[in-house]
């Protein structure tokens, strides 16, 4: 790890609306994934965000799970850094930035993650779990026909939500909340 | 200096208002109806990049390129698949097809630049003269073999190594040709099927499909019990919307299997090539019904069919298999031959979130049939096993139903529970082709294959067959996801145990005769707890196979390993 900070997620809540915002903090000061961005290794980092509602005397229910993936890669020609951000179902986002703290400020701003809401009344929370690793040279190529239209439907896209050995895992949880004033 | 101070006050005034989805966010909401979808490329447009790329003047370029301060293109430049960086002058247009343009501080062009499928980065200094056209959603063009542009052909999804498919779209018409093996068994060898799939568009609500498959059977049948060809189709509408609906007619003469189906199509396949073990029985079945699938939400779908069959029995063949070449394959059980009319229904609850390695949800399906016949040439059994069916007026209804919940547990571990049955319900005996057994492997780990078949005749039957009315199991299994690695990667497959999940499972489980008699259980009833079997195992599921130890309880059957290629459920 070096001098560097250790990457670490934290998830929080919105008032009043307890929307949940999602945020890594220290993945540019953590020298192996900093010096993997700026030496063109693209990275993925996998989110799969929980919603769990406590039942008195068993187990917490899990309500729904969602998944996400952003890719952090560089462009050479372009010299720009590229952060595609894939969700199953949905179309890639892809956005460039022209400098590395630029970058920065867009990976480590919170991100609220919306449709996630319970429905129904009782006590919730939910925790986020953030895997990292390295994208492999077949894999970012796959991703580049996928974000060209070219990949052959959204199999890439499920492979990229899906776990690859996380090189590191974090986790958070947001406090808990109530909805409809009954726990 | 007032006026400096009311500036980025009025600025703030003047800006527009934040925007209710904010655009660095995730948004899991379902679409909501009538709402503008993703901006799409306008077709007038793709028009407009083709010819422009395709034109004889325009100087193309594939894959990435820098034009370099102090250089100057004149022309079209017109870009496919890469990134183009300008620092020099461009006296043209710039089109650029899936792929980003950056025109750094020195960099000018001198037209207009559109970028579909991509970016357009200017730098400060940098400079456009004429209009600056952009759409970041990936435009569907490909270069032809020729080089010249051209729209993509909408693609099938190769879900099998094994098959091969090309397609064809002309208008609103998308015709597939394939050719894919069918399940390896000991009847027909290596199943060959091929044929074209056409599917007609016809608006942007109704789909015509008519699929024809034909079939060729690789292993040869002394006997003639069957033929060497067979053949399916089906002609289906689709209406698409809210609550998509299809109608179709089927008809074919295939090599149909048993209703007793022990593990997945590819597991039983695997299993006859490679070990000369076909874990299912086949009958011939010439076939033509109506089908109708309704889906009244997205986890809601229900199923109805009427089905006029031909069935009769087949032999087992001397099909090839890699071991145990030298052993007999098991004998395919006689069927009760005739000729039978079904209706079927049907519904399926699928809350879970992912089918293929769910965690959480419920999946709830459940099956009625009533089969009718009235030309029927029954298999002599024993009356311990089904009283004496009638060539002519037979009828039964039977049922099929399983019940899972997938409950996490938290992020790495999650707890499953499945109840299964089928069987008789009401009217004559079933035929033996729709009888059951419960089986060894799948779902009861720690026994062997068809270890409850309630064949109760004195001399047994190296067929083994399935002849139970009933049958009933539950399983339950932990899953927890391991964070270890014992897996190399071969090009870009990986082989082993990556984050595999440890699963704990026991299962337990029966099957039975119905009705009135000795070593029957009264119609009204499932069979007693205690008479069931049972079993405790452990594994590790590597997701595309797992492999599991189990033990049956109070049985001496011994420790098995089994090798797994789907999930237990």
């Amino acid at each position: 790890m070096g001098s560097g900070q250790s990457v670490r997620v934290e998830a929080t809540l919105e008032s009043p609306s307890n929307r949940p915002r999602v945020r890594v903090v220290n993945l540019f000061d953590d020298p192996q994934w900093r010096d993997a961005i700026a030496a063109s290794y693209p990275i993925r980092l996998n989110y799969d965000l929980d919603l769990w509602r406590a039942r008195s005397g068993w187990f917490p229910d899990n309500l729904n799970t969602r998944k996400w993936a952003f890719v952090i890669s560089r462009q050479a020609v372009l010299d720009v850094y590229t952060l595609t951000t894939i969700v199953a179902g949905q179309e890639p986002r892809k956005e460039n930035f022209t400098s590395l703290e630029m970058l920065r400020m867009r990976v480590e701003q919170p991100v609220p993650i919306s449709g996630v809401a319970p429905n129904r009344s009782g006590t919730f929370w939910y925790s986020v779990k953030l895997g990292i690793t390295t994208l492999s040279a077949d894999e970012f190529d796959d991703l580049q026909r996928y974000v060209q239209g070219e990949g052959g439907g959204g199999g890439i896209a499920a492979l990229l939500l899906r776990w690859a050995l996380p090189k590191q895992t974090v986790a958070a949880e947001t406090p808990r909340f109530v909805v409809g004033g009954r726990p | 200096m007032r006026r400096f101070c009311l500036a980025p006050l009025i600025a703030l005034l003047l800006a527009p208002p934040i925007a209710a989805q904010d655009p660095i966010g995730i948004d899991f909401s379902p679409p909501a109806r009538d709402t503008t979808r993703t901006r799409g490329i306008p077709d007038s447009l793709l028009t407009r990049a083709i010819a422009q790329f395709n034109a004889v003047a325009t100087t193309r370029i594939s894959g990435n390129f820098d034009l370099a301060a102090g250089n100057v293109s004149f022309g079209t430049q017109a870009l496919y698949r890469g990134q183009l960086r300008i620092d020099g002058r461009v006296d043209g247009d710039v089109l650029v097809v899936n792929g980003d343009v950056r025109v750094t501080s020195s960099g000018e062009i001198r037209g207009t630049v559109t970028v579909l499928g991509g970016q357009l980065l200017i730098d400060a200094g940098g400079t456009v003269t004429g209009n600056r056209i952009e759409y970041p959603g990936p435009a569907p063009l490909a270069l032809g073999p020729d080089g010249r542009l051209v729209r993509q052909a909408i693609r099938r999804a190769l879900t099998d190594y094994t098959s091969a498919s090309a397609t064809f779209a002309m208008g609103p018409f998308e015709t597939t040709l394939r050719a894919e093996p069918g399940i390896y068994n000991r009847v027909e060898g290596f199943p060959i099927e091929f044929g074209p799939s056409i599917v007609w568009n016809r608006d942007d609500r109704t789909r015509l499909t008519l699929d024809l498959t034909g079939i060729v059977r690789t292993a040869t049948d002394a006997t003639d019990s069957r033929g060497t060809l067979g053949w399916r189709g089906s002609l289906a509408a689709t209406r698409r919307g809210t609550h998509p609906l299809t109608i179709g007619v089927r008809a074919g003469s295939i090599i149909s299997s048993t209703a007793d189906q022990p593990y997945q199509q590819m597991e039983s396949g695997l299993g006859a090539f490679f070990l000369r073990r076909d874990y299912r029985d086949w009958y011939a079945d010439k076939f033509v019904g109506i089908t109708a699938d309704w889906t009244l939400r997205p986890s809601l779908r229900v199923t109805a069919l009427v089905r006029q069959s031909r069935e009769r029995s087949v032999n087992a063949v001397d099909a090839f298999s890699l071991l145990r070449g030298d052993e007999p394959w098991r004998p395919n059980p006689l069927v009760d031959d005739g000729k039978y009319l079904t209706f079927g229904g049907g519904a399926v609850l699928d809350t879970r979130d992912d089918p293929r390695r769910p965690s959480t949800g419920w999946f709830l399906r459940g099956d009625l049939r009533y089969v009718t016949s009235g030309e029927l040439t029954p298999v002599s059994l024993p009356t311990e096993i089904r009283s004496v069916l009638a060539t002519t007026g037979y009828d039964a209804l039977e049922t099929e139903f399983d019940v899972r919940r997938y409950q996490r547990l938290g992020p790495e571990q999650s707890l499953h529970v499945r109840l299964a049955g089928a069987g008789w319900l009401a009217g004559n005996r079933l035929t033996i082709q729709r009888r059951r057994a419960l089986n060894g492997g799948d779902p009861m780990s720690g026994y062997g294959f068809r270890a409850l078949n309630c064949d109760r005749r004195r001399r047994s039957d190296p067929a083994i067959p399935a002849l139970c009315d009933r049958v009933m199991a539950v399983q339950v299994e932990y899953r927890r996801t391991l964070n270890l690695n014992l897996a190399t990667r071969i090009g870009s497959t990986s082989l082993g145990f990556q984050r595999p999940d440890l699963v704990i499972f026991g299962d337990v489980g029966s099957a039975w005769l119905a009705g009135a008699g000795a070593g029957r259980v009264p119609s009204n009833r499932i069979q007693s707890i205690a008479e069931w079997r049972s079993d405790l195992g452990v594994g590790l599921d590597a997701g595309s196979f797992g492999v599991y130890l189990a033990k049956a309880l109070a049985d001496p059957d011994p420790v098995r390993l089994g090798l797994r290629f789907t999930r237990r459920f």
